[in-house]
């Protein structure tokens, strides 16, 4: 998808050597998560994961999209006419940068965004949902649009993008050309 | 290759991770459903820095 001469996205593939990945500070758990478990989930399905890697063959970044969804309580105040219980959302599972490369966050999630919007033209889906996992998280997914939707039991925060400000962004583009 | 990788090779069983649970399905409560239909309505367009990096990213793509 990306032409950026610096950085290239693709699949996780099994000749990539996750471990050599730097998170930065407090992605810890992140960089575990690329080390040791996301070629389990990209097998099984789980979720895709897309790494971006630099021009010295170094991984710069990853996140992971998946299939979701999110089991609606019935209420009736501003509910469409047709609404299922279970709403269909992309799932932006995981988003970690390289400890070297301030502000690729910013580049990633875009890029994510884009993926999905794209793949939503094929897959029915709501919009985009993630968990931020601190008050600073969701500051960040924020300031890009994502709106709160809940706090969970654990302390984070679910958060929500809808299919249709994200279309309408996109949208534009092919306007202002 | 590395130890890493060689666990990583061998250690494909299907997990059943609680966080992919709570990733993939967050039961909304009635609040949260509310707030979820209302983002899912919304027709606000989302902020004009995240639009302009929507726009330069989809433009890169399709060059």
């Amino acid at each position: 998808m990306a032409a950026d001469p610096e950085w290239l996205t693709r699949a996780l593939a099994p000749s990539d050597d996750a471990a050599k990945f730097e998170p930065a500070a407090g992605g810890e758990d992140l960089a575990a998560f690329l080390n040791r478990d996301a070629a389990t989930y990209q097998k099984w399905g789980y979720a895709q994961v897309f790494i971006a890697v630099s021009a010295e063959d170094r991984i710069d970044g990853y996140y992971t999209l998946s299939m979701g969804s999110r089991k609606a309580e019935e209420f009736e105040a501003t509910r469409p006419t047709i609404f299922p219980k279970m709403i269909p959302v992309i799932v932006l599972g995981k988003l970690a940068r390289h400890r070297d490369r301030s502000g690729f966050g910013e580049e990633l999630l875009i890029e994510a965004l884009e993926r999905a919007a794209a793949a939503a033209q094929h897959v029915g889906a709501a919009g985009v949902s993630l968990v931020a996992l601190n008050e600073g998280l969701e500051k960040w997914y924020a300031k890009f649009g994502f709106q709160r939707v809940q706090m969970n039991s654990n302390r984070t925060v679910l958060m929500f993008m809808g299919m249709q400000r994200l279309r309408a962004a996109l949208k534009g583009e092919e306007e202002e050309q | 290759m590395s130890a890493a990788r060689t666990n990583r090779a061998v250690n494909l069983e299907m997990p059943t991770p609680k966080s992919l649970a709570e990733e993939l399905h967050i039961d909304l409560t009635p609040d949260g459903t509310k707030r979820f239909v209302q983002e899912m309505n919304s027709a606000e367009p989302l902020p004009p820095r995240t639009v302009s990096l929507l726009l330069r990213r989809s433009r890169r793509s399709s060059r």
